[in-house]
């Protein structure tokens, strides 16, 4: 066994799981010898480093792991975190993805202020903060020299700080912040995002914010991606019909619309007439509670002419079989779509079949796991489908094909740091 | 026309003849016939794996000539947003048979079917060793695999710091 090299001693590994059942498993090959304690510690490490951190882990792993760990996530509320561990964080000199979950007006803000601009982060994201003032964490980031991607999910952001965010970093290209509210003077916001030079994608809350900022987004050509969520189907009607909006879109390959209040079928939907208009649109989310036969139809027709849609989301817990039937129709006429997402309780995945059985270009479905476990005859007859066809990948809503990606890169670095270990111990 | 055989040169220096089919089923051997494409028909050197290993291979490729081509599949994750491992059970009473083997012949199996890639081959090395460990202590293991202990009773200490850890996590 002397002979197998550790990438292969990781391939036998893989047959344990890094949950509860075989955790204990593979902390047992870790008492084996150190080279097995530090294969353990690959197999470990990214369900650790992507997960979450407790003190106890943060010890044993950084010491080991600062120079190569690139992407930690540190969930506050389930955590016994302490300040002292996250300053541990500041010797990782390659953490470029830093994800903090759960945080509120704890005592760990002054730790998390000294971290993040003492590592070379390229993406950062707070979700469902509670965190008020958010100050001190957005200025932390002010003049970031790597910050590309930067998420803010937090409350009551108002636009003098979201101005200022962007003012002070010129190099942000992925930009998502939640409940801005307008506190503040919006003509400087207006112009900031209008003219900002790094800017491609934008993902609003469309709550509270006011228009000048989103027409200014569609204004300014750089920036390809857009997102709105928390829109009444009063606000989309405004956002694409009024001058500023409708005619800007020819630039926009991404467009993700989060509808939160259910659309009256007696007024216009904007899209129809537009969306097949923009030549360059290859991904179409559209998230609501509530999917009209009228939406279905307009979303046939655009299946049916657009010949750049590349990718289709459709998330809504009311969506039902007889308007999903009017969809399918569109995918069926459809040549251009190879990735197709659908959550959609009400919707019987036996509709799907007949589509997976003669359609050729799609190359990705994926399904939720509510509608996966809802009839389990048919979902078994979708997977065979997908084990047939060797080009098209079944996946559920976490299947996530980039995390295999990060898992690979990363182990070409954690083998040089294990090796370097072995040649200290 | 393609010839129907192939050559193939051992470490210890046997030239073994396997169907194209066969060679075929390694990408290594694969690649070193479509890069030939054209040239002379010399012995193609396999310079990591010997002539008795090589034979357990065909022996393996001659059983498995009929089965679909390998797909690999993008893992799962389950609801805790954990991968999945992969499934060692051994379904195929030939397989069963065929890795009832001394260590030394499993593990230069192994070593070959991952320089030659043969992925099914690989796979079934693989969940052997699996299997072979599960439910062991690491006294067992060493002892089973051959190892030595070189762990300081440092190390062992923060190996059941983490053990604690773990367990309170779960």
């Amino acid at each position: 066994m002397d002979d197998l090299p550790d990438e292969l001693l990781l391939r036998v590994f893989q047959y344990y799981s890094t949950d509860g059942s075989d955790m204990k498993s593979i902390l047992t090959f870790g008492a084996v010898c150190s080279t097995w304690r530090g294969i353990c510690y690959l197999r470990t490490i990214d369900r650790q480093a992507s997960q979450t951190l407790n003190d106890i882990r943060m010890q044993m792993i950084l010491p080991r792991f600062s120079e190569t760990l690139s992407q930690v996530t540190l969930d506050i509320r389930k955590s016994s975190l302490s300040p002292k561990s996250i300053d541990l964080l500041q010797r990782c000199t390659h953490l470029v993805r830093l994800n903090v979950i759960n945080v509120g007006t704890t005592d760990l803000l002054p730790a998390l202020v000294r971290l993040i601009p003492k590592i070379p982060l390229r993406d950062f994201s707070l979700e469902s903060s509670n965190l008020y003032p958010i100050d001190p964490i957005m200025y932390s980031m002010a003049g970031h020299s790597t910050l590309k991607n930067v998420s803010i999910q937090a409350e009551r952001i108002t636009v003098t700080l979201f101005s200022t965010l962007l003012q002070m970093n010129r190099g942000i290209e992925r930009l998502r912040v939640g409940r801005v509210v307008n506190i503040g003077d919006e003509s400087i916001l207006t112009s900031t995002i209008e003219s900002y030079p790094s800017l491609t994608s934008l993902h609003l809350n469309y709550m509270q914010l006011p228009h000048p900022p989103i027409l200014a987004a569609l204004r300014n050509k750089r920036i390809t991606s857009l997102g709105l969520s928390q829109i009444s189907h009063r606000d989309v009607t405004n956002i694409f019909l009024t001058d500023g909006g409708l005619h800007h879109l020819d630039h926009i390959t991404h467009l993700s619309l989060d509808v939160v209040r259910k659309i009256d079928p007696a007024l216009p939907f904007p899209l129809p007439s537009s969306i097949p208009l923009y030549p360059s649109l290859s991904h179409l989310e559209y998230r609501g509670p509530f999917f009209s036969s009228n939406v279905c139809l307009v979303l046939r027709d655009i299946l049916e002419s657009s010949s750049s849609l590349k990718s289709l989301t459709l998330i809504d817990n009311r969506f039902h079989s007889t308007q999903f039937s009017i969809l399918l129709d569109g995918l069926r006429a459809n040549q251009s779509i190879t990735s197709l997402h659908v959550e959609a309780n009400d919707v019987d995945l036996g509709l799907l079949c007949p589509l997976l059985a003669n359609n050729n270009q799609l190359r990705r479905v994926i399904l939720s796991d509510e509608m996966r476990d809802k009839d389990p005859h048919v979902c078994k007859l979708i997977d065979t489908m997908a084990d047939i066809n060797e080009k098209l990948q079944l996946l559920d809503r976490e299947g996530d094909v980039k995390l295999r990606e990060k898992i690979r890169r990363n182990h070409t670095k954690l083998k040089k740091q294990i090796a370097q270990m072995f040649e200290r111990l | 026309m393609a010839s129907e055989s192939i050559s193939v040169t051992t470490s210890d220096d046997q030239t073994i003849q396997l169907s194209r089919k066969h060679a075929q089923m390694s990408q290594t051997i694969n690649s070193m016939l479509e890069d030939s494409v054209g040239a002379d028909q010399e012995a193609i050197p396999l310079p990591n794996v010997s002539s008795e290993v090589l034979k357990k291979v065909i022996d393996w490729c001659t059983h498995h000539e009929n089965d679909p081509a390998p797909v690999e599949k993008v893992k799962k994750l389950n609801k805790k947003r954990e991968y999945k491992a992969k499934n060692s059970t051994i379904s195929d009473e030939w397989d069963k048979n065929f890795v009832n083997a001394e260590l030394r012949v499993i593990v230069d199996i192994l070593l070959a079917a991952n320089y030659l890639d043969v992925k099914g081959l690989f796979e079934l090395m693989c969940k052997h060793i699996a299997n072979e460990l599960k439910g062991k202590t690491p006294d067992q293991i060493r002892e089973r695999f051959g190892i030595q202990d070189d762990l300081t009773e440092e190390d062992k200490a923060a190996m059941r710091k983490a053990w604690g850890a773990t367990k309170n996590d779960s």
